[in-house]
């Protein structure tokens, strides 16, 4: 749905993406992260349309963005970080003059704006002046906006920024049912753990260079060179991590007092590997409560990426 | 996730479409930009709320009125001057108000970021230019519409002709839309989008008004012309000066909205492509020689002067339009790095992001062609009066490559600070030499015997060399040595600007260039494992 190849963006002497080329499948949630001043905005607004690249090819739904920017467009929706809006107009009037930028016809235009402000939840504000909306309202009015033409294709930029918890929550909602409509998604934000709670794929840039890319599973097993295991005891758990660290096969093994769960690193990825040491941790008679493999994070698996390609 | 699709290099470094050309951008009729319209609509809710309209109407109505009922009631011989007050009232709201409504508007667009949802929207930057021209000073169009049955009553009560007025009110909407066009330009040009910044340029255009005071009364007296219109031999032929106004104005309304349209694209572009450039420059040279003729008509003595007016305008034009055609520094080595992608050396000479020297060379030419066309319009009576003399000519036409090389040197060379540089050397080069020379002139009490050494240190600067070395500002300036004083520096200045421009481009493609070089291709690729038949069958594959 999203085929950008061979991207290019310069900033006077300044490279902000380099020769980057990313492919997003339809109906995907893909998340782009990377540093400050890696390129992520640099990046979505060249694929908008809103910085023009040195070079290189970019396809929205199939469409040349750059031969027929104005077909690409209405494909697309975009949210910037900071969400500005027309503070002297009302919310539905905000949204009407976008339904007319849209060609929305005139005959469902109003319908489509009450549409939005029920996904936003914003209904009861439609006569509400915009500028005198919250923060999180903004961005929520924006994004109804985005979605006036009923894009295909979503490009979020650091929505969440400066939003606070409960506003933050709301839009993940409303990213989640995106999702679940179908919508692929390319979201960049800094909040990584909310992120890997609704991303199916992952993109990590780093100095305007694409780093890797794929799914999370996929990223997950390319950097991962071992398990990591938690495993919560009713009692003996230090004479557990001492008994761990005689087997073959145990990397490390820690007691978090804090959190009451022994984290054990393992060498290789092999299930049979740890159904086997459980099996050998109940005939030990160590009386175990939990016993799970740790799925890394977005955030693990960031630092993990960017600091392996990085050195 | 996939990443299977191969990056075609010829495909990767097109150009940006154009997304309206000149004759689709102005005149494709599509009404919708009209009739539905984001940013008039907007406009039309926050600045024609009915509130505020009613009291705007109810002022007009009662000031147009009272103007009317008054003139009436007193029965001067000067009925029609109520007819003056409005048209002059009107010309203060659009030009003025209405100019500064729509800088605000933009400014406000710009730094809110609203202009790149625009943008992001499958509006045209045709529609955009559309919307911000007749939305952004909308409610004075609105105030100004509702007074014209007003002026056409003052008008039918006292005789004045209405044929006329509608001339008068054309030449006033073509004004007006010139001013707006530049306005548009001007602010989508700015570096500044602090809408302040545009509040700060009203109060400027009110204190102008106060020192163009005579002038603002003077279209207080506009509606005479329509009794009375004044008429020029424009190339030689009799026209209604008006029409003639109209018509010039509605040439540079025309290539103003071109600019808007290209800017409101994006904010790299240029504000015209060098061929449009080159366009403008050639028109200004035809509408300079339709007003020569009518100066020349009158076999006025002083055609000399108007000849030099004329030459500084379109200096001054051509300054502004070496600006559209020196890309900046990112804008070259962008086009560098596209064009080494293709394969090529360097941009073609017409693109955006090519260097101006060809453009710049033919704007020497069209210069040239123009003062010449100049002389050959003079008639008998004319070619007695002072001509400009060949080394003038050739200083004024070297003086805009100076600056157009100098423009593109700095922005090549510094990059955002390029303006300041610039000025700094035109204030060096160009005003110095002036004001050294004028301080040797005057230093020295009369008999001045370092009178002709001012003058010469004065023509240092082009801008002054060249009419003093026509002769045409003291008959006391030695002028040979003028002329020659104007010349050789700027001459000089050419030479090195061109050179140091070469220079840079050498550094600038050394820099460049390994960047994209391909790693050099094995040379025994071919002979790997595979058999004679093999490697046959492979090569007529590879054939086209």
């Amino acid at each position: 749905m999203i085929q950008v190849s061979d991207l290019r963006v310069d900033y006077d002497d300044f490279c902000a993406v380099r020769e980057l080329s990313i492919n997003i499948g339809a109906g995907e949630v893909c998340g782009l992260i990377g540093p400050n001043g890696a390129g992520k905005t640099s990046t979505m607004r060249a694929i908008v349309g809103l910085l023009e690249p040195t070079y290189g090819t970019i396809r929205i739904a199939g469409i040349d963005a750059r031969e027929h920017p104005e077909a690409a467009q209405l494909a697309l929706g975009f949210m910037p970080d900071f969400a500005p809006v027309y503070e002297d107009l009302k919310c539905w009037e905000f949204l009407d003059i976008f339904a007319a930028a849209y060609k929305i016809p005139k005959s469902i235009r109003k319908q489509r704006v009450e549409q939005e402000l029920e996904r936003v939840s914003l209904t009861e504000k439609r006569n509400v002046p915009a500028g005198a909306l919250s923060r999180g309202m903004r961005q929520r009015l924006t994004l109804a906006k985005t979605l006036l033409p009923d894009p295909k294709v979503l490009l979020l930029d650091e929505p969440a920024s400066g939003l606070d918890p409960n506003a933050r929550i709301e839009l993940k909602q409303i990213i989640r049912s995106l999702a679940s409509e179908g919508r692929t998604v390319l979201i960049s934000s800094h909040i990584l753990s909310e992120m890997s709670e609704f991303c199916t794929s992952v993109a990590i840039m780093e100095r305007g260079r694409m780093i890797v890319q794929g799914s999370i599973a996929e990223v997950q097993a390319k950097y991962n060179t071992g398990t990591e295991l938690q495993i919560r005891l009713l009692d003996r758990a230090e004479e557990l991590r001492d008994w761990l660290l005689q087997r073959e096969g145990v990397r490390s093994a820690e007691f978090d007092e804090s959190a009451d769960h022994l984290f054990v690193k393992l060498i290789g990825k092999e299930e049979a590997m740890m159904a086997n040491l459980l099996a050998d941790m109940c005939r030990a008679d160590f009386q175990i409560i939990s016993f799970a493999p740790r799925r890394e994070g977005l955030e693990e698996l960031f630092l993990k990426v960017g600091a392996k390609e990085v050195s | 996730m996939t990443n299977n699709h191969v990056p075609n290099p010829i495909e990767s470094v097109k150009e940006l479409p154009e997304k309206n050309r000149f004759i689709t951008t102005v005149l494709k009729p599509d009404w919708s930009i009209l009739t539905d319209n984001p940013i008039i609509i907007k406009q039309t809710r926050v600045r024609l709320k009915r509130s505020s309209m009613i009291s705007w109407m109810m002022i007009v109505g009662v000031l147009a009125s009272a103007s009317i009922w008054m003139e009436y009631q007193f029965k001067t011989k000067r009925y029609d001057r109520s007819a003056g007050y409005m048209l002059g009232a009107m010309i203060f709201m659009m030009l003025i108000i209405g100019a500064t409504q729509l800088a605000l508007m933009i400014n406000t667009t710009r730094s809110s970021g609203m202009i790149d949802f625009h943008r992001l929207s499958p509006q045209s930057p045709r529609s955009l230019l559309f919307g911000f021209m007749i939305g952004g000073p909308i409610r004075e169009y609105a105030i100004v519409l509702f007074a014209i049955p007003f002026l056409v009553m003052a008008c039918i009560l006292y005789g004045t002709p209405l044929l006329g007025l509608i001339q008068i009110l054309l030449a006033i909407l073509m004004l007006t839309l010139v001013m707006h066009g530049m306005t548009i330009v001007s602010a989508m040009l700015a570096k500044n989008t602090n809408p302040n910044a545009a509040k700060g340029a009203t109060w400027g255009i009110f204190a102008a008004m106060g020192m163009l005071g005579p002038i603002f009364s003077g279209t207080l007296a506009i509606d005479r012309l329509a009794g009375d219109p004044p008429m020029v031999y424009f190339f030689g032929v009799k026209a209604n000066a008006l029409m003639v106004f109209s018509g010039v104005a509605g040439i540079a309304v025309v290539f103003f909205m071109i600019a808007g349209v290209r800017r409101f694209q994006d904010d790299i572009r240029p504000s015209l492509t060098k061929r449009q450039a080159i366009m403008a420059m050639s028109l200004s040279i035809l509408v300079g020689w339709g007003f020569m003729f009518h100066v020349n008509y009158f076999n006025n003595s002083y055609i000399y002067l108007a000849e030099l007016i004329v030459i500084g305008i379109w200096a001054v034009l051509s300054f502004l339009l070496i600006a559209t055609a020196s890309p900046e520094r990112v804008a070259y080595i962008g086009g560098l790095r596209r064009s080494l992608r293709l394969g090529l050396r360097r941009p073609s000479p017409f693109q955006d992001r090519a260097l101006n020297r060809w453009v710049l060379l033919i704007f020497a030419g069209i210069v040239t062609i123009g003062i010449a066309g100049l002389y050959s319009i003079r008639n008998e009576e004319n070619h007695k009066t002072l001509p400009l003399p060949g080394a003038s000519t050739a200083t004024a036409v070297l003086m805009v490559i100076e600056f157009g090389l100098a423009m593109q040197y700095y922005r090549l060379r510094i990059g955002k600070l390029a303006g300041g540089a610039l000025a700094l050397f035109l204030f060096v080069a160009w005003f110095m030499p002036f004001m050294l020379g004028m301080a040797l002139s005057l230093v020295s009490n009369m008999p001045n015997e370092n009178e002709g050494l001012g003058y010469v240190i004065m023509s240092i600067s082009p801008v002054f060399g060249v009419p003093l070395g026509a002769g045409v500002v003291s008959i006391t300036a030695p002028i040979t040595e003028c002329r020659l004083a104007a010349l050789i520096p700027t001459l000089a200045a050419v030479f090195i600007f061109n050179q140091m421009i070469t220079n840079l481009q050498r550094r600038i493609d050394r820099r460049i260039m390994p960047e994209h070089r391909e790693p050099d291709a094995d040379p025994f690729a071919w002979l790997d494992n595979s058999t004679p038949s093999e490697l046959v069958a492979r090569r007529i594959k590879s054939q086209p």
